[in-house]
C-alpha cells in the first residue's frame, strides 16, 4: 500500500499543473498528488488506486468540465469512497450543482476560483486531518466493537456456565430434598426417580447404581434407568477390566467415546455404548459404590461439574440406602424382640425403675387373668399377694447396685379373680451404654401347677414310704425276734411271729404291686388296648373270679347285665368289678348278699358327683352293692384317693393295700367313665361306675 | 421297780412285736392300745413310765394324742417316744420341736428296741 494520494481533477491544465505544484508544497513528500483533465480521467485514476489498494483521502475536483461534470464525477466516486472528503474548486458553478454535490456526495467544501492559497492551504490541512481523524476513529470503532463482541460472547458463556452451574445445583437440592421427604419403605423408589432425574439432565439413555459387598471388592447394580426407546444395557462393572481396581481408588472412569477403548480393553461385545461415565461413591470413608451414565446412540463427553455432581449425589444417595439400611435393621432387630417378647411362652413384661409395667405380653395376661390395659395400670407389687413379701424398692435397689443385676425367686402373686398364682421370677436390670440404669425386663413363668405337682409327688413318696414301712416293720420285727432264739421253734409265740412275718411279706407284695399297677395307669406306661366287649361277659369273669371268696364267707353273689358292647380292654374292667367285688364280700357279714348289675341308663344320682352331663348318654351303668358297716359320707370321695381307707386297720384285717379303689378309678376314667360310692349308714354301700357305649359301626 | 409302758399303734402286729420286745427281753410290763382314743382313755386312768406312742395313725393321730396328754396334769409328765414311719428330716425335725423326749423310726431292731427306750429314758436295764 502505497502513500495517501490526493486526485485534483480540472480541464484546464494551467490550473492542475498550480494546484499540484501548490499541494506538493505543502505537503512534501506524504502525499501522492495525482492529476486528471477530465472527470473520466479521474475515474481511471481512482481505479489504478483501488487496484494498489492505495488511500484517497482527498479530491479537488472543477465543476464545469467536458463530459462528466464535477458534482456527477464526485456522485460517482462518493459511492466507492464514502470517506473521502470531496472538495469543488471552480469558478462557474451553480447552486443547484453545488446542492447536488452536497446531497450525493457529501460535499466538503466549496472554493471559488480563484481561490486564496491561504485559503486552500486551510481547506486542504483541515480536509486531511478530519479525514485521518476519522479514519483513526473508524479504527478505534472497530476494535472496540471487537472487544465488545469477545466481551459479549465471554458473558454469554459465563452466563451459560453459570446457569448449568444452577442447574446441577437444583438438580442436587431436588434429589436431597425429595430424600429428606422419603419414608423408610420408598426409599427404592426414591433412588430410581434420582435415578431417572440424573440420567435425564445429564442427556443419558442409561444411569444405574452399583453398590459394592462387604468385601468392596463386589459391585451389584441395585437401581438402574434408561430413557425411554433406549435398549437396557446389562451392565457389570467386572465386565470392565481394571474398571473395580480403579473404582477402589476412588478413580473416575470417563469415555466419551468408548470405539477405540471397548477395543482396548476388551469389553465383552454385547456391551454396545457410545459413552461411559463412571463415578466412585465414597461413604464414610469407605467406597459405597459407583453411579454410572452410559450413552447408546451417540458420544458425549461429560464435564468436570457433572462428574462432581454426580459424586455430590452419589453421597446423598449412599446416605440415605445406608440410613434406609440401619432403619431396617433396627426394625428387623425390634420386630425380632417384639415378636420374640410377645410370642414368649412364659410371662413377660418391662417394667420402669418404680416398678410399673410398661409392657406385658400375652402370656403375662394369660397367667393373671388381667388384660394388658390392666396390667398396664398396675405396679409390680399390685400383682403380689398380699401374704407375700413384695419385692420392694430397696430389692430393686439391691438389684440396681448389684454385680449381676439380674435375680430370680419364686413369688406368690393373685390373680383377677383373687387367687394365689405361684411364679417363677427372673428379673433383670438393663442399663443404656452409660450405665446407667434404664429399666427392668421380667420373666414370669407359672409354676403353680408344678408346685402342685411337686407337693403331690412328696406326699405320695411320704404315704408309699409310711405305708411300705408299716409291712417292713412288721417283717423286720418278727424275723428279729425269731432269730434272738428266745423263743422255742414249738412254742405259739414262735409260730406267731412267723404268721406276722408271713402275712406282712404277702402284704408288702401286693402293696409293691399295686404301687407299680397305679403308676403304670397313671403315667401312661400301661396302654389300654381297648376292643369291643360284651358287658355280660365281663361280668361273668369277674364273677368267676370272684366266686371261691364269696363262697369262703358264704356270700350270695346276685348277677343281673344287659346284653350291650362297650369299647374297652376287658383284662382292666374285668380287674374293676374284681377289686369292686372283693371290696363288697370283704365287707359284707356272712351269709349276706351282694349284688352287680349293668344296664344302659344315664346315671341319676344326687350328691356332690353328679355325672358330668358332658358324658354321652346312654352310657353303662355298673352298679355293685353290699350289705356291709357303710360308708360315712365324709369319706365316699376320699376312698378313691391311695391309701385312704375308711379304717387303717382295714389294711391288715382285710388284706386290702389301699390302692385298689384308686386303681379302679384310674381305669374308669381312662374309658372316659365316672365312678363313685353311695352310702345310707349301716345299710350298706353302692359303687357304681358308667362306660359309654361303643360307637356303632359305621 | 418294774417300768410300766403304754404302747400306742393302730398296726396290731406292730403292736404285739414291741410288747415282745420289750416285755420279753426286759423285766418291764407293757400296756397296748390300737387306736389314739384308746390309748388317751389308758394314759389318763392307769400311770405309766413312758408311753410309745405312734404318729400316724387315723381318727386320732399320735400328734393329737401327744397334745392331750400334755395338756392333762396327770399325763404330761408321762414321757412320750414317738414311734414313726415318716423318716424325712423334716417330719423328724417337726417332732423333736414338739418337746418329745425321743423318736424310734420304723424298722426297728427288736431285740435292740429296749436298749434305745432305756438309752432315751435313762433307765438302767439291770
Amino acid at each position: 500500500m502505497g502513500k495517501p494520494t490526493i486526485l485534483c481533477v480540472d480541464d484546464e491544465m494551467l490550473v492542475l499543473s498550480s494546484l499540484r505544484d501548490f499541494l506538493n508544497q505543502i505537503l512534501g513528500d506524504d502525499y501522492v498528488v495525482e492529476i486528471a483533465a477530465s472527470g473520466e480521467e479521474a475515474l481511471e485514476v481512482i481505479s489504478d488506486l483501488a487496484q494498489s489498494q492505495s488511500e484517497l483521502p482527498l479530491i479537488i475536483t472543477d465543476q464545469l468540465m467536458p463530459g462528466l461534470k464535477g458534482d456527477e464525477l464526485l456522485a460517482k466516486i462518493h459511492q466507492n469512497y464514502p470517506k473521502t472528503l470531496k472538495v469543488m474548486l471552480t469558478g462557474q458553478a451553480t447552486p443547484e450543482a453545488v446542492g447536488n454535490a452536497v446531497n450525493t456526495a457529501n460535499l466538503y467544501r466549496y472554493i471559488a476560483k480563484p481561490w486564496s492559497d491561504a485559503l486552500l492551504m486551510g481547506v486542504v490541512q483541515d480536509a486531511l486531518k478530519n479525514y485521518f481523524q476519522d479514519k483513526a476513529l473508524n479504527e478505534i470503532n472497530i476494535i472496540l466493537e471487537q472487544i465488545n463482541s469477545e466481551l459479549e460472547q465471554k458473558i454469554a458463556n459465563r452466563t451459560a456456565d453459570l446457569q448449568y452451574q444452577l442447574a446441577l445445583e437444583q438438580l442436587v437440592a431436588t434429589i436431597s430434598t425429595e430424600f429428606i421427604n422419603l419414608s423408610y419403605s420408598e426409599v427404592d423408589a426414591g433412588v430410581q426417580a434420582a435415578l431417572k432425574r440424573l440420567g435425564e439432565f445429564a442427556q443419558a439413555d442409561h444411569c444405574a447404581l452399583f453398590q459394592t459387598t462387604d468385601d468392596k471388592t463386589t459391585f451389584i447394580c441395585s437401581h438402574a434407568w434408561s430413557a425411554p426407546g433406549a435398549a437396557l444395557p446389562n451392565l457389570s462393572i467386572h465386565d470392565f477390566p481394571g474398571l473395580s481396581q480403579q473404582l477402589q481408588q476412588f478413580e473416575t472412569l470417563h469415555v466419551p467415546c468408548t470405539q477405540a477403548w471397548l477395543a482396548d480393553t476388551q469389553v465383552p461385545d454385547t456391551i454396545t455404548l457410545q459413552s461411559f461415565l463412571c463415578v466412585p461413591i465414597g461413604f464414610q470413608k469407605s467406597l459405597f459404590g459407583c453411579l454410572s451414565l452410559a450413552t447408546v446412540q451417540q458420544p458425549r463427553e461429560w464435564s468436570k461439574d457433572l462428574i462432581k455432581t454426580l459424586r455430590t449425589i452419589g453421597e446423598i444417595i449412599a446416605e440415605t440406602i445406608h440410613g434406609r439400611n440401619i432403619e431396617a435393621a433396627l426394625r428387623e432387630s425390634e420386630e425380632r424382640f417384639h415378636r420374640a417378647f410377645d410370642n414368649a411362652p412364659i410371662g413377660m413384661a418391662l417394667l420402669d425403675l418404680e416398678g410399673q409395667f410398661l409392657q406385658v405380653n400375652q402370656a403375662l395376661c394369660t397367667i393373671t387373668g388381667y388384660s394388658e390395659a390392666q396390667i398396664l395400670t398396675c405396679s409390680f407389687q399390685d400383682l403380689v399377694h398380699p401374704d407375700h413379701s413384695p419385692l420392694n424398692s430397696s430389692d430393686l435397689q439391691q438389684l440396681l447396685s448389684g454385680p449381676n443385676y439380674t435375680c430370680q425367686m419364686e413369688q406368690q402373686w393373685m390373680n383377677w379373680q383373687g387367687y394365689p398364682v405361684w411364679i417363677l421370677l427372673s428379673i433383670s436390670l438393663i442399663k443404656d451404654q452409660t450405665g446407667q440404669p434404664l429399666s427392668f425386663v421380667c420373666q414370669i413363668q407359672d409354676i403353680s401347677e408344678r408346685r402342685m405337682i411337686d407337693r403331690m409327688k412328696d406326699e405320695f413318696i411320704s404315704v408309699v414310704s409310711h405305708e411300705l414301712r408299716t409291712p417292713l416293720t412288721a417283717i423286720c420285727g418278727s424275723l428279729g425276734l425269731l432269730q434272738s432264739g428266745k423263743y422255742d421253734e414249738n412254742s405259739p409265740k414262735f409260730r406267731h411271729l412267723l404268721n406276722i412275718a408271713l402275712n406282712n411279706s404277702d402284704r408288702l407284695v401286693h402293696l409293691v404291686e399295686d404301687i407299680l399297677s397305679l403308676e403304670r395307669l397313671e403315667s401312661g406306661k400301661v396302654q389300654l388296648m381297648a376292643e369291643p366287649c360284651n358287658v355280660q361277659e365281663l361280668i361273668t369273669q369277674a364273677v368267676e373270679a370272684i366266686q371261691p371268696i364269696a363262697q369262703q364267707s358264704a356270700i350270695t353273689l346276685s348277677v343281673q347285665s344287659v346284653s350291650a358292647v362297650v369299647w374297652v380292654s376287658a383284662n382292666a374292667i374285668v380287674q374293676t368289678l374284681t377289686n369292686l367285688l372283693s371290696n363288697a364280700i370283704k365287707f359284707s357279714p356272712e351269709g349276706s348278699t351282694v349284688w352287680i348289675s349293668a344296664e344302659l341308663k344315664k346315671p341319676d344320682r344326687p350328691g356332690p358327683l353328679p355325672p358330668s352331663s358332658a358324658v354321652a348318654p346312654p352310657d353303662v351303668l355298673f352298679t355293685i352293692a353290699d350289705q356291709g358297716r357303710g360308708i360315712p359320707v365324709d369319706k365316699l370321695e376320699l376312698i378313691f384317693e391311695r391309701f385312704q381307707q375308711v379304717d387303717a386297720s382295714d389294711s391288715r384285717q382285710k388284706g386290702g393295700t389301699g390302692l385298689g379303689l384308686a386303681i379302679c378309678k384310674s381305669i374308669v376314667e381312662q374309658h372316659n367313665g365316672q365312678i363313685w360310692a353311695e352310702s345310707q349308714g349301716s345299710q350298706g354301700s353302692k359303687f357304681y361306675f358308667t362306660l359309654p357305649l361303643a360307637e356303632p359301626a359305621p | 421297780m418294774t417300768k410300766r409302758i403304754l404302747i400306742i399303734d393302730d398296726e396290731q402286729d406292730l403292736r404285739e412285736i414291741v410288747q415282745m420286745a420289750l416285755e420279753d427281753f426286759t423285766n418291764w410290763q407293757t400296756e397296748t392300745a390300737g387306736s389314739g382314743q384308746e390309748g388317751l382313755q389308758k394314759a389318763m386312768t392307769t400311770a405309766f413310765d413312758a408311753i410309745l406312742l405312734d404318729v400316724s395313725m387315723p381318727d386320732v393321730s399320735g400328734l393329737q394324742v401327744f397334745e392331750t396328754l400334755q395338756g392333762h396334769a396327770q399325763t404330761q409328765r408321762v414321757p412320750v417316744i414317738f414311734l414313726t414311719a415318716r423318716v424325712r428330716t423334716r417330719d423328724l425335725t417337726h417332732l423333736d420341736q414338739l418337746g418329745t423326749v425321743g423318736v424310734i423310726t420304723k424298722p426297728f431292731n427288736p431285740t435292740t428296741i429296749a436298749h434305745q427306750v432305756a438309752k432315751i429314758l435313762d433307765w438302767s436295764l439291770s
